[in-house]
C-alpha cells in the first residue's frame, strides 16, 4: 500500500497553521488557542499532542478538551471547555466527522465569539474567520487517480508496496 | 476494464466532491468521459459494514474480476490493519500519516 499524506500530523504544517491563525486573527497578547477534534481517532490524538508542542515552540499556549468532537452533542461541550480555559480561537483538527459537522462547529464557535482555523477550505465556509490552511480534499483524490493511471500505463511495473513512502500533495502552486 | 474499489467513509458533503474529482481525473487521463475504461465499486460503513468487512467485500464483489485497486479514505483506521485487510490488492490510502515535508507553496491557505 502507498498513499498520500495531508500532513495533518506534520509539525511544520501544524506550525504554519498556528502562524496563519496568529497573523489573521486579532488576538490579545499571550494568546491562547483551543485545539478540538474527534480524539477517538488516533491521528487526531497525535495531532493535538503535536499542536501543543508546536505552539510551545512559538510561544503560544494551547488548551484542549477531554470531550471528543465525535457527535453533534459534544461540539458545544468541547468548545465551552476550551473557552473556559481562556481560549481565544479554535484550531480544529481534521477527520471525517469534523468535515460532516463543520457547519455546526462554526455555528457554535461563532456563538462563543471564537474564530476557527480549519485544514480544508470548505470546512471554513460559514465560520466567522474563514481561516484554513491545508491541502484540498479533491486534490488528494485527483492525485490518487494520477497514481492509478500512471501505474496502468506502465504495464508490468510493480505497484507501490507497503514500504513505499506516501506521495506529497502536489497542487496549488 | 479496470475495477477500482473505494472504501466509502463517513458520509459528508465532501464525499461526492472527492469521488467526482477522482473520476474526472481518470476521465481526463483516458479521455473518454464516460467511464468505460474503469468501473468503481464502493463498500463501507455507509452500508453498515465494518472496515474489514468492507475491504473483503470490495475484493469479492468484483469476482471474477476483483478490484484492481482499493482507495482507502479518511476514517479507515490504523494503516497496518488496512494493509492486512487489502492484501493482495494494491491500495492507495488518502490521508496516510507519515513523514513528508513538502514545499510550503503546495499548500493552500486563505480566508473565505
Amino acid at each position: 500500500m502507498t498513499g498520500i499524506s495531508n500532513e495533518q500530523c506534520d509539525p511544520n504544517h501544524i506550525t504554519q497553521r498556528l502562524n496563519h491563525m496568529k497573523t489573521n486573527v486579532p488576538l490579545a497578547d499571550h494568546a491562547v488557542f483551543g485545539a478540538i477534534g474527534n480524539t477517538t481517532v488516533p491521528n487526531v490524538s497525535d495531532e493535538i499532542q503535536k499542536i501543543v508542542a508546536a505552539a510551545r515552540a512559538i510561544s503560544l499556549r494551547v488548551v484542549t478538551s477531554n470531550t471528543s468532537v465525535n457527535t453533534v452533542a459534544n461540539i458545544t461541550t468541547a468548545i465551552q471547555d476550551v473557552q473556559a480555559q481562556q481560549a481565544q480561537a479554535l484550531y480544529v483538527c481534521t477527520d471525517p466527522r469534523v468535515t460532516t459537522y463543520a457547519a455546526e462547529i462554526n455555528q457554535v464557535a461563532s456563538q462563543h465569539n471564537l474564530p476557527t482555523m480549519h485544514a480544508f477550505s470548505k470546512n471554513a465556509i460559514g465560520s466567522t474567520s474563514g481561516l484554513f490552511l491545508g491541502f484540498e480534499l479533491t486534490d488528494l483524490f485527483s492525485q490518487a487517480a494520477d497514481m492509478i493511471y500512471n501505474w496502468r500505463t506502465t504495464q508490468g511495473a510493480a505497484f507501490p508496496n507497503p514500504t513505499t513512502p506516501p506521495q506529497q500533495p502536489n497542487h496549488y502552486p | 476494464m479496470l475495477t477500482i474499489g473505494i472504501l466509502d467513509p463517513t458520509a459528508n458533503y465532501a464525499w461526492a466532491d472527492c469521488i467526482g474529482a477522482f473520476m474526472t481525473q481518470l476521465d481526463t487521463h483516458w479521455n473518454n468521459g464516460n467511464g468505460t475504461d474503469y468501473t468503481i465499486i464502493a463498500q463501507g460503513p455507509n452500508y453498515g459494514q465494518t472496515v474489514p468487512q468492507a475491504l473483503t467485500n470490495l475484493v469479492n464483489l468484483g469476482r471474477p474480476n476483483p478490484a484492481d485497486f482499493i482507495i482507502l479514505t479518511g476514517g479507515t483506521g490504523p494503516t497496518v490493519a488496512c494493509i492486512q485487510a487489502t492484501q493482495p490488492v494494491p491500495a492507495i490510502k488518502i490521508f496516510l500519516q507519515r513523514r513528508a515535508s513538502p514545499a510550503p507553496s503546495s499548500r493552500r491557505q486563505g480566508t473565505m
